[in-house]
């Protein structure tokens, strides 16, 4: 007996299709999601405008400044608004944008160094300090030892490291989410159109969204209500207000999708059950 | 007359619209576990390094554990010592006709040397029996130690015993000498250290050493049991 024929035959194709198409919608979301949010400069750009990263971060690297400026004879005073919060956030938007772009990470001190040298002209004039304690090399030392303080705070942890790899996804995950996309659509096409009962083929790529969008909605009920992301511990204040930022925005654009596509889901229900009954009257 | 039966709440293929997806999502979440074991194995690991049950304190305050204490013995039991860990202020440090007297803390980065003197963690505390290596800033706490001379005295007190040694020398050293200070004596010796030149501005190239020997204070016994 040809099997194509067996009257059990197509029900089971068309489940593990759907099933195929839910991995497949699910994959493409995902894919997006990430697209979207961690492999993006401008999320990242936004994301860090909207929490108090620059505050913290020109805090962070003060307070550094303080602890070298002990170690030199310099007043704690000396460091009041030296970290010109316009700078750091232009340093910080020019290294995101450099990452992604594959450029040099290094940064351009060049302004910061200028504003420390003629700080310390002014430190050392106002409070009458005797020539003879003003070594040329000291200070060399200190201008580069705060460089690298600001630097190194501005450069966000590991992703020199990680720049190449993270180049070389980005045009993989384009190919994947427009083949998952392809794949998802074709497969709804072929159970559309090769079913002789329309409202069946509406329930099976109903199944298709509604699984996904379950799917997708476990993932952020998890994190959210574990409460994970608060229990993340990183090295300061200012890359922690950032990696908890960016940890929710991602997890609630997953959450947006699966709703998107549990309303979707539902939407198919209503075709599904209108078509189903015209069909049985 | 055929009654018309009454419609179930949900008929057996509104149930199968509930089933299914629900039944899907669980072969989706077996199927893809499986598939990506090895990869969420691995994420799982390097993600357990960032995530804590416990608060991280972003805060520069200390603890301090000093207690003083009139202990004149020549031991001491190691489990009556409450040894200090980093960023904590463990005792006292006094040299009084230096003008020197400050905390001493267990660890020799920020916190310490911003509010006293610190020991580096690498080094030992008084009553090892080992070199104990004590940094801290020329300017403020250590300041004092541009005036001491061979035959100072100079006092720790700690929660479990009270320490003095008596300074044998002070010599100038670059910052990256490696003949300042011996970790591996064998007997206890104190070794302060400090910028040098004393007052000067800027990040300096020498260091300042002060050497003294331990004259009193209680050993640490029982340590190895």
């Amino acid at each position: 007996m040809n099997i194509t024929k067996n009257p059990k035959f197509k029900p089971v194709m068309y489940t593990i299709l759907s099933f195929i198409m839910g991995i497949c919608i699910l994959g493409c979301a995902l894919l997006a999601t990430a697209r979207f949010t961690v492999l993006n400069p401008d999320f990242y750009i936004d994301r860090l405008t909207k929490t108090d990263y620059y505050a913290d971060l020109g805090d962070e690297i003060t307070e550094s400044l303080v602890d070298i400026g002990n170690a030199s004879g310099i007043d704690e005073s000396f460091f009041n608004n030296l970290v010109d919060d316009v700078t750091l956030r232009k340093d910080v938007e020019n290294y995101i944008t450099a990452f992604f772009s594959g450029e040099s990470l290094k940064i351009n001190t060049s302004e910061f160094q200028k504003t420390i040298r003629t700080a310390l002209d002014n430190y050392i004039s106002r409070k009458s300090i005797d020539p003879s304690t003003v070594s040329e090399s000291s200070i060399n030392n200190f201008v580069k030892e705060a460089t690298n303080i600001y630097v190194s705070n501005v450069q966000l942890k590991y992703f020199s490291q990680i720049q190449k790899s993270v180049l070389g996804y980005i045009p993989k995950v384009n190919i994947l989410i427009f083949v998952t996309a392809l794949i998802a659509v074709a497969i709804a096409l072929f159970i559309f159109f090769t079913n002789e009962w329309k409202h069946i083929a509406i329930r099976h790529i109903y199944y298709s969204t509604a699984s996904a969008g379950l799917f997708l909605l476990i993932i952020p009920a998890i994190v959210f209500l574990s409460g994970m992301i608060s229990k993340l511990t990183v090295l300061t204040r200012s890359l922690n207000d950032m990696y908890t930022a960016m940890l929710k925005a991602v997890f609630i654009v997953i959450l947006v999708i699966a709703v998107l596509l549990i309303v979707i889901s539902a939407a198919l229900w209503i075709i599904h059950s209108s078509m189903r009954k015209k069909a049985s009257s | 007359m055929h009654m018309k039966k009454k419609s179930k709440k949900f008929s057996k293929s509104d149930r199968k619209l509930l089933i299914v997806p629900l039944a899907m999502t669980a072969a989706m979440v077996i199927f893809l576990s499986a598939l990506f074991f090895p990869v969420i194995s691995d994420l799982t690991s390097i993600g357990a390094m960032f995530f804590s049950d416990k608060q991280v304190d972003y805060s520069k305050s200390y603890e301090n554990i000093f207690v003083p204490t009139n202990n004149d013995s020549d031991t001491i039991d190691a489990s009556k010592v409450e040894f200090p860990t980093i960023n904590k202020q463990f005792g006292e440090l006094k040299i009084e006709k230096r003008d020197v007297n400050t905390k001493l803390f267990f660890g020799d980065a920020s916190v310490p040397l911003r509010n006293g003197v610190g020991i580096y963690a690498g080094s030992f505390i008084p009553g090892y029996g080992r070199t104990i290596l004590v940094a801290g800033h020329n300017n403020t706490y250590f300041n004092g130690l541009k005036n001491v001379k061979k035959g100072d005295i100079v006092k720790i007190n700690t929660s479990y015993g009270n320490y003095k040694y008596k300074v044998t020398d002070t010599k100038i050293y670059n910052a990256n000498s490696k003949k300042s200070y011996d970790l591996s004596a064998k007997e206890e010796n104190l070794i302060m250290y400090t910028c040098y030149p004393f007052d000067q501005l800027g990040i300096t190239e020498k260091r300042f050493f002060v050497y003294a020997k331990k004259i009193s204070g209680p050993k640490i016994v029982g340590l190895y049991d």
